[in-house]
């Protein structure tokens, strides 16, 4: 019993340490928030130079002030529905930390929406089903201003052996 | 019967031809009666004087005898004078002349014994030669004259007996006569029963066909008089629907020249029209100059809203990148911590900024869209405008056509018009022409009823003197009396003939007339045939 008032306690205490700034994006209509810590920079949409021999998702790279960044589509990472870049579309560069060290890639979202302070009161943990992603990706769901935001673990978004292939793209 | 379809003229002609050739028949007979009688007569007359011729030549050769005896007698002292050639004798002249030829034809049976007499008579006078130159005169007279002398005496004799049996006698003469008188009587009065009965069929028959004539007459001058009576009420009746006609005419002449009137109306406001479609068409083609221009204003409008439009399109660019660079500040902000606290509610007062300007341009964006839809609508309804208008231009192209048509019609149906009153009046003339002719029909068809009643009084006269006294007798009476005077006057006489049919008989209340009183001749011509 207490153990189990420990674990919730755990729990919780995790949750509060996810107490933070978000960064929310779009995506096929769902919003999506991501630690500011993990977020490089955003940028608007520019020429993506396609790499071969690589999954469907990963677009190619980008040459972002002459480092060369891979960049993945989320829609497709998530398995959603393919869409045209717009105007709004954008990449967020993120910094996720890989086998290999800290690791720059571009992830391709509909559009960029603010940089959001989530309570850890509003956070919840993510359910074990009622949602296409994985567990392991979502670090858990926030609500704020009426809406819910899915809030993605982007390290173990991309921290797969495709990241590892492809982080050899990006020099 | 054949009888009744032979012909009055021809039943006239057999009639007298019968009766003639009975009168002729008659004549004949009495003719050739007289001339028997006559020649009787004369036949007496001729054998009394043949009779006498024979008793003197007997009594001459008596004398002669005589005289040649006294010869004898004295002896021959005396002288001689005695006729000694038996032609050269009173007898012997007659004998041996014409006479003995005639009394032959008259009494043939004289011819023998006048044969038989030559010789004794010639003997007789040779017998007085002899006893001139004979010594014996006595013997001579005594064998041969006497017994001459008595023989001619006896022929003579003969001859006078025979010409008497071949002599009419007075008695004969007389039974004749009446004979022939009795011929005539008889067939006279056979001639007049025949002529009586001819001439009682013949006027029995002429009178049943003149009866049935005049019945026929009298119902054809009936029918005649009922004819013309209708043709007088309906000439009138034609005279006045004439003169009616010739009043509608009038009207008709005047509405006409109402409709001229109103065609000249027509034609100018026709013109007038012309020259205000003129004017319109003119009005138009300003109109849609002005249109045109709009349009093209429009269209200004229009693009000048697409440059703005990528106007706005950049500034919402801009408010991209500056709520990215602000997004990008608020994450430097962020990463910077506690220092960065400040910068990061600058960097959101610029997104807040870049939002807004993001959201003004997109306001502006519909409002441009909007405008730029409304100029498209506008555009539309300029075209579907300039369309119409030309398709209004058209109407007005047919509005002017046809309203010069209907000017040209207006002229047209001016000379038309005119027309028709020339027509009419033309018209006009032959209606009076009519309605002067209607009344003449009208006089001349009483004129035939008054001649129609006239006929029917000649034909009752005609009936009178063919049937005698016939049920009309006063009414034909009347009528004659109407017809005389009707003559001289006969609108006059039509007028009261009529009346005086009507009238009760005044004049004959007994109602028998003789026809002897119509007709004024004598009963024996009809009689007589």
């Amino acid at each position: 019993m207490s153990q189990a008032a420990r674990q919730i306690q755990q729990e919780a205490s995790a949750l509060h340490e996810k107490e933070g700034k978000y960064l929310t994006f779009t995506l096929a209509q769902e919003d999506y928030g991501l630690e500011i810590l993990k977020v490089r920079e955003i940028i608007g949409m520019m020429e993506i130079t396609a790499v071969p021999q690589t999954p469907e998702y990963v677009k190619g790279v980008i040459n972002l002030r002459g480092r060369v960044i891979p960049v993945i589509d989320l829609r497709l990472k998530f398995g959603l529905e393919a869409a045209e870049y717009g105007e709004r579309t954008c990449i967020i560069v993120v910094e996720v930390q890989s086998e290999v060290g800290p690791v720059q890639m571009g992830v391709v979202v509909d559009s960029v929406s603010e940089v959001l302070n989530i309570n850890g009161d509003d956070i919840e943990p993510a359910p074990s089903f009622g949602t296409r992603l994985k567990n392991q990706f979502i670090l858990g769901i926030a609500k704020a201003k009426g809406t819910i935001k899915i809030l993605l673990d982007i390290d173990r978004v991309l921290t797969s052996e495709e990241i590892t292939g492809i982080d050899s793209l990006g020099g | 019967m054949g009888w009744q379809n032979v012909t009055i003229s021809k039943k006239i002609l057999l009639g007298l031809g019968l009766t003639l050739a009975l009168l002729g028949l008659l004549g004949i007979v009495s003719y050739m009666g007289v001339g028997r009688l006559v020649l009787d007569a004369e036949n007496m007359i001729q054998g009394n004087r043949l009779d006498g011729l024979l008793a003197q030549k007997e009594v001459d050769h008596l004398k002669w005898a005589d005289k040649l005896l006294e010869y004898v007698a004295s002896g021959k002292t005396q002288k001689f004078d005695l006729v000694t050639d038996d032609h050269e004798c009173a007898f012997g002249l007659w004998y041996y002349g014409a006479g003995r030829k005639d009394a032959e034809r008259m009494a043939p049976g004289l011819i023998p014994v006048l044969k038989e007499i030559e010789e004794p008579h010639r003997l007789l006078h040779q017998s007085a030669l002899e006893i001139n130159k004979s010594d014996q005169p006595l013997d001579i007279y005594n064998n041969k004259s006497r017994p001459n002398l008595i023989k001619v005496q006896a022929l003579l004799q003969k001859a006078r007996q025979v010409s008497k049996s071949h002599i009419i006698g007075e008695e004969a003469l007389a039974a004749a006569a009446v004979t022939t008188r009795r011929n005539i009587m008889v067939i006279g009065l056979a001639a007049m029963v025949f002529g009586l009965l001819i001439a009682f069929f013949m006027s029995r028959g002429i009178a049943k066909a003149l009866t049935g004539i005049t019945h026929q007459l009298e119902e054809a001058a009936e029918q005649v008089a009922t004819a013309s009576d209708q043709v007088s009420s309906s000439s009138q009746s034609l005279a006045q629907g004439a003169s009616e006609q010739a009043a509608s005419l009038e009207e008709t002449s005047s509405s006409l020249e109402m409709i001229a009137a109103t065609v000249k109306q027509n034609t100018l406001n026709a013109e007038e029209c012309n020259r205000l479609v003129i004017l319109t068409n003119e009005k138009t083609r300003d109109v849609h100059k002005s249109i045109r221009a709009t349009k093209a204003s429009m269209e200004t409008i229009a693009s000048s809203g697409d440059s703005i439009k990528k106007i706005i399109k950049n500034i919402d660019e801009i408010a991209f990148q500056t709520n990215l660079l602000a997004l990008n500040a608020a994450v430097e902000a962020a990463r910077a911590g506690q220092a960065g606290a400040g910068f990061a509610v600058v960097a959101d007062e610029v997104r807040n900024l870049a939002q807004r300007a993001a959201e003004a341009a997109k306001t502006t964006d519909d409002l441009i869209g909007e405008t730029a839809q409304h100029i498209q609508i506008g555009s539309n309804q300029i075209q579907e405008t300039l369309t119409k208008f030309y398709d209004m231009g058209d109407s007005a192209k047919k509005v002017n056509q046809l309203v010069g048509e209907i000017a040209s019609a207006s002229l047209e149906q001016a000379r038309e018009i005119d027309v028709i009153n020339k027509a009419s009046r033309e018209m006009d003339r032959i209606v009076q022409q009519n309605a002067a002719s209607a009344e003449e029909s009208a006089s001349a068809s009483q004129e035939l009823t008054a001649q129609s009643h006239q006929m029917k009084g000649i034909v009752d006269d005609l009936m009178t003197m063919v049937a005698g006294n016939v049920n009309g007798q006063h009414q034909e009476k009347n009528d004659r009396h109407s017809y005389r005077h009707g003559l001289t006057a006969i609108p006059q006489g039509f007028a009261a003939a009529p009346r005086k049919r009507n009238m009760p008989m005044h004049e004959h209340p007994s109602g028998e007339v003789l026809p002897e009183q119509v007709i004024p001749l004598d009963g024996d011509t009809f009689k007589k045939s």
